[in-house]
């Protein structure tokens, strides 16, 4: 919580939640002996500030056990840090799925955050007059997910990225899905799993463990109407997988 | 490795029977693979190379670089790619030379085909030790040829009718339901493997099983050119059965493995005979650009000073070639595989 020493909420954009609510406002890193006396803060002369903006999540106050995981395109995974009950901050940039755990969590429970910029070195003085209040700024266009790529199954991923969508089904089921093929892929081209056989008796214990609703019956049976239909080596079957995983992730 | 166990204690043997003569084994084999030829020719009839797993291949040449090895290819190199070491399978306790050698090449050859070949198929197993291995059972194997040599007692078979067993009989998974053992692939228990070898009545227990895995080709090598299409181009290792004895002959003054081990180069010793099947596992050049072949034994790891292996020149090969009979390792039908 260091780097929130002190926050100045230069931009604020909030995406409606029930009570739950997420923004990127910025902060202030690098401050020492800093302390407030008025509306002046003092800080210490060894002092490097940086200016950077942070993804902000704020749940509901009576939710509880409340935790905060962030994934990107890449499915990189970041574990928001706590900073004041129930108040939970990202700080590294990147567009990024929010993913709120807990009881009692009011809202969505899945968000969308765009943590912008580098980190903006700041001067320190000469403290400039404050100027007038800027307009706000226009809220950032979330961008778009990249197209699922073309393959060479028919373009398996496009299709099951289309039935995703038609089935209208929960991107933190999706996540989770696709994480499963991710995973049994990459473990194959380790060699960590070596039979195709030990890789499908995987998925299947890991698709079980998810539990999903009956509605993914529908995924899975492209799945394997798809797979059924193909004799592959095990070097394609790791693409294979990998692509089902984009087209889920979607 | 700083010495030399092949000659100072002598391990089994196995090519032929017993009570024959050298050019009695060469005339039971030559008729054991007239008949096979005859009767099968598509499984003595070499099959089209296929294209290579460029990735794989390149990890390979990788290790083997690493080992001072400039060129070619030896098989014991995609274990290590796979499994980050190699086979350390324990040495053969009988006659069993035929099998303990060829099941350590179906064994290589099988990776061979799934990862470096894409084959849509899986391996018999996941290990190098143990039940769930990636070689077959060796006493299955050795039962077959037998079987089909009607030989019923004693130790031993020939490199023809063996490779002949695994096409006929297949090769059995050590993890088969049922199957009894000290040790995997192969046993220790000496009187476990001669029952084995022996009698068709364990092996007619997993026949059914072993038909699913079959040997589908073979090829007899005659000399050094078309052991190097077969070897370096096909990666197909070859079992070799001779009267051919070998001994070290010199430290390689440059070569050193990885770790810092020198090299040594192997002769054939004149002053005894091993009647012995073992395989040829690499056509390599060396770091003085010289060709080697790459000879790996079934005698345990501390066999040859470089450990389960032992190198010679070429033009040694080129002479045992005239000397030995020599059956490739083709292609084995696996584990159909089903991605979903």
């Amino acid at each position: 919580m260091r780097f929130l020493s002190i926050a100045i909420l230069l931009y604020f954009s909030t995406f409606c939640l029930a009570e739950t609510t997420t923004s990127t406002p910025y902060v202030i890193t690098g401050l020492t002996s800093q302390y407030q006396l008025g509306e002046l803060t003092f800080v210490g002369q060894d002092s490097k500030p940086v200016l950077k903006q942070v993804g902000l999540i704020e749940v509901n106050k009576d939710a509880t056990n409340v935790s905060v995981v962030a994934f990107n395109s890449k499915f990189d995974i970041v574990v928001a840090t706590l900073v004041a009950p129930n108040t939970f901050v990202i700080d590294q940039p990147g567009s990024w799925i929010i993913v709120i755990r807990g009881e009692k969590v009011e809202g969505l429970g899945l968000s969308k955050l765009v943590i912008g910029t580098p980190d903006v070195p700041t001067p320190i003085p000469p403290t400039p007059p404050d100027p007038p209040n800027p307009p706000d700024p226009p809220t950032p266009p979330t961008p778009p997910n990249p197209p699922i790529p073309t393959d060479d199954f028919d373009n398996l991923g496009q299709r099951l990225d289309k039935l995703a969508d038609s089935l209208n089904l929960l991107l933190e089921e999706r996540l989770k899905f696709s994480e499963i093929y991710y995973n049994i892929s990459k473990k194959m081209k380790e060699f960590k799993v070596l039979k195709v056989s030990d890789a499908v008796k995987q998925l299947t214990s890991d698709r079980d463990a998810l539990n999903l609703p009956s509605v993914w019956n529908n995924i899975n049976k492209m799945i394997y109407d798809d797979g059924g239909q193909r004799v592959m080596s095990r070097e394609e079957v790791i693409i294979w997988y990998n692509v089902i995983a984009d087209g889920i992730k979607g | 490795m700083t010495t030399d166990n092949s000659t100072s204690m002598l391990k089994p043997t196995g090519w032929g029977e017993e009570y024959q003569n050298v050019a009695e084994k060469f005339a039971t084999e030559q008729k054991h693979f007239q008949m096979i030829a005859e009767s099968d020719p598509d499984f003595v009839t070499r099959r089209a190379a296929r294209k290579e797993n460029v990735e794989m291949v390149k990890s390979v040449k990788d290790l083997m670089v690493a080992d001072g090895i400039v060129s070619g290819f030896s098989a014991r190199y995609v274990e290590k790619v796979i499994f980050g070491k190699h086979f350390d399978f324990k040495e053969q306790r009988i006659g069993s030379c035929i099998s303990s050698g060829g099941l350590r090449m179906m064994a290589r050859r099988s990776l061979i085909e799934v990862f470096m070949l894409n084959d849509p198929e899986d391996i018999l197993g996941t290990s190098i030790v143990g039940v769930d291995n990636i070689a077959p059972f060796g006493p299955y194997s050795y039962r077959a040829g037998r079987r089909l040599a009607n030989m019923n007692s004693g130790d031993g078979s020939y490199c023809s009718i063996h490779v002949k067993g695994a096409n006929q009989f297949g090769i059995l998974p050590c993890s088969t339901k049922g199957l009894i053992s000290d040790d995997f692939p192969e046993p220790q228990d000496m009187a476990l493997y001669r029952k084995w070898g022996n009698t068709n009545s364990l092996m007619d227990q997993f026949s059914n099983i072993g038909k699913l895995y079959k040997l589908l080709e073979t090829e007899l090598i005659k000399d050094v050119d078309q052991a190097k299409i077969v070897l370096v181009e096909q990666k197909k290792p070859f079992m070799i059965c001779s009267m051919w004895a070998f001994k070290p002959d010199y430290q390689h003054p440059t070569w050193k493995l990885a770790d810092g081990t020198p090299v040594w180069i192997y002769k054939r010793d004149t002053a005894t005979s091993w009647a012995h099947n073992m395989s040829v596992d690499g056509i390599i050049t060396g770091p003085d650009n010289k060709e080697y072949v790459l000879i790996e034994n079934s005698w345990g790891m501390n066999a040859h000073k470089n450990g389960p292996y032992f190198i010679i020149p070429i033009n040694t090969y080129d002479t045992w070639c005239k000397n030995s009979e020599q059956q490739s390792i083709g292609e084995i039908d696996l584990v159909n595989i089903s991605s979903v």
